[in-house]
């Protein structure tokens, strides 16, 4: 288990809210596929944790929207297309 | 004394039974003064709770309706065979106090007080204190016979309302009641109730002339025989024979006349059970706790009241009231309800989770195959639906189950999934009520420890690096208190950099391991927070396959 890993584990990805609100479209938890970004940009406190970790000078890992793979079954997914990347799971 | 007045809130249930239990048969049944019956019906099954109402209902002079009859009449009237087998739980409140005491929004049914040229709330319209009961009954009705009874997570009076629209419940409601009954009234509920009237502790004069009512906080809301002893004496000598129970756990002494309310201030049991505690003391509810209640994660109320003893050290001030809310509840939180907006201001951890499954899959299943786990689901699946346990339904627990099994291309139609506390994880496994789970660690190691099943995946095997727990707040406290979130985030950092070192675990693990937090073996701790993991089964898996090629293995 890791906590902090340079502040890679503390900041909280637009993308990572993202791929959760995807898991609940794919699973049936959402009926309809929500409106990603604006839920996310809504929940996601980003500006106020960049704040905080520039305050303790800590390291601030890019809030990027590339892109990652799962490991357990190598599935790409893609946080700027969550639709197209829900089609990747048979 | 004959103690037969005693009012209690649907939270204060177990509360009565110790009182009934405690005076009729230790005391009052030795002495052979009186017997009290107590009789127990329908307790904490999918039935209606106890009828609540405001504890000082008849005494409150700016009361707009007494309701003490109604919560009896409505409460007598719905005992039996008749409502004892709902789809979920239902609660009601019946309250004519302006404070709204009981929280009329926090229930399935919520009356609260109105007034019309000739209500309840919205859904139904208008009713007249006469037509509680029925009222009550029809809605009863409704849910009984037509509320869901698939889904759990789906089966409380809402989700029908959900289901039919408004509309269509509204007419639903009065066919059902047999009257079509007026729109609303204009509430009579203040906006803003002053919290220090809304709980009612403290002595305020009754409606009744040269009378009070004296309301105590009773710490945590938990007590001892001996003072559950010394409360009846007090009411014996100061009050008319009668106690009443509040929603916030308290006592309510009613009937004090003026001359007797100086000697009563100076009783010593006042002295631990303050009508004008601090404002930290006099807002803090907790829940049962594990010590009760087995849907508990931790002893919430020793905690609880740790917290807020050393807090009113600090802030000794009784001119207000400070919400403290402490709950260890798998099923509520302090988010309220399902669908309410909570912010995410950072993540605390990364992976640490895993999916245990029955020693008796591992000869198929292995460690971490996708084609064993569906091959040894698909054997099970021969004979009944498997089933596996996660810890709340939408869960990080239950995605990482999901995924799991969509990788592994399992139907989730035809595999059970069921919602367990993480502590009772292990005691399940052990009697067979599912073929496995997904949980935080501990409880995949302890089930390896004590040789119930085995560690199939951990999650850094299934999403590497992934986020886990988050520290989340409701968007009032994130727009109003923002340099005092900004502290707490500062904490967590300083905490989670400290925590981030492989030589505190084993300190961190012996603080957890204790009963009063994790309560967990702290070596079965350490072991998995250093990343040193025993997956267990390690007889029965020949030849060991693919991504985990060893029966221990390094992965933090």
């Amino acid at each position: 288990m890791l906590f902090h890993k340079d502040g890679f584990v503390n900041a909280p990805p637009t993308a990572h809210g993202i791929w959760f609100m995807s898991q609940y479209v794919r699973f049936g938890y959402l009926k309809k596929a929500p409106d990603y970004q604006k839920i996310a940009g809504t929940l996601i406190m980003s500006d106020l944790y960049k704040e905080v970790a520039g305050e303790l000078k800590l390291a601030l890992p890019d809030d990027a929207m590339q892109p990652f793979t799962l490991k357990l079954d190598s599935v790409a997914f893609d946080p700027a297309d969550p639709a197209k990347s829900l089609t990747h799971y048979s | 004394m004959s103690l037969k007045n005693i009012y209690c809130g649907r939270i204060n249930y177990a509360i009565c039974i110790v009182i009934f239990i405690t005076i009729g048969h230790n005391r009052y049944r030795k002495a052979q003064k009186e017997s009290i019956h107590y009789v127990c019906t329908a307790h904490s099954m999918d039935n209606f709770r106890n009828v609540t109402g405001c504890p000082v209902t008849g005494l409150n002079p700016e009361e707009l309706i007494e309701t003490r009859q109604l919560t009896a009449a409505t409460a007598l009237s719905l005992l039996g065979h008749d409502f004892e087998n709902l789809p979920r739980k239902l609660s009601i409140s019946i309250n004519g106090c302006r404070h709204d005491c009981t929280e009329a929004q926090t229930n399935d049914i919520g009356l609260t007080p109105a007034l019309k040229s000739i209500g309840g709330r919205a859904v139904a319209g208008f009713v007249r204190p006469m037509q509680v009961t029925a009222f009550c009954r029809a809605i009863l009705t409704l849910f009984r016979d037509h509320g869901n009874r698939e889904k759990r997570t789906q089966a409380r009076l809402h989700w029908l309302l959900e289901e039919w629209g408004m509309e269509r419940f509204h007419a639903e409601v009065m066919r059902a009641f047999g009257e079509r009954l007026p729109t609303a009234g204009q509430s009579h509920l203040y906006a803003t109730p002053d919290p220090l009237v809304k709980d009612h502790i403290g002595v305020h004069p009754q409606k009744q002339v040269g009378l009070n009512y004296v309301g105590l906080v009773v710490p945590a809301g938990r007590f001892t025989a001996d003072q559950l002893f010394a409360l009846v004496d007090v009411a014996d000598k100061y009050s008319a024979h009668e106690l009443r129970l509040t929603n916030d756990q308290n006592i309510i002494i009613p009937n004090v006349p003026d001359a007797k309310v100086s000697a009563l201030l100076n009783e010593p049991l006042l002295q631990d059970w303050s009508p004008t505690p601090s404002g930290i003391m006099r807002g803090l509810v907790t829940c049962t706790g594990k010590d009760h209640c087995h849907f508990a994660l931790n002893d919430t109320k020793s905690i609880a009241l740790e917290i807020a003893q050393r807090l009113a050290q600090r802030f000794p001030d009784t001119d207000k009231v400070v919400r403290l809310n402490v709950s260890s509840c798998v099923y509520t939180g302090v988010g309220g309800t399902a669908g309410k907006e909570l912010k995410i201001a950072m993540v605390l951890n990364s992976n640490g989770q895993g999916i245990t499954l029955a020693k008796s899959m591992a000869p198929t299943a292995g460690y971490g195959s996708a084609a064993g786990a569906k091959a040894a689901i698909d054997a099970i699946s021969t004979e009944r639906v498997p089933s596996f346990a996660m810890t709340f339904p939408g869960g990080t627990h239950d995605l990482w189950l999901r995924y799991w099994l969509g990788a592994a291309q399992v139907d989730q139609t035809k595999v059970q999934s069921k919602t367990i506390p993480p502590p009772q994880m292990v005691a399940n496994m052990k009697v067979g009520n599912m073929d496995g789970y997904c949980v935080g660690e501990p409880w995949n190691g302890v089930a390896v420890k004590e040789d119930i099943g085995y560690t199939h995946i951990t999650t850094q095997d299934i999403w590497t690096d992934h986020p886990e727990k988050a520290l989340v707040v409701n968007p009032q406290f994130a727009a109003t208190r923002r340099d005092d979130l900004k502290k707490v985030m500062r904490a967590i950092l300083e905490a989670s950099i400290w925590l981030d070192k492989l030589e505190n675990r084993q300190e961190t693990a012996d603080v957890i391991g204790g009963a009063a937090y994790v309560n967990a073996p702290a070596d079965v701790i350490a072991a998995r927070l250093e990343g040193k993991y025993t997956l267990g089964a390690v007889c029965l898996i020949k030849p060991l396959p693919m991504t985990i090629c060893c029966s221990t293995r390094m992965a933090l």
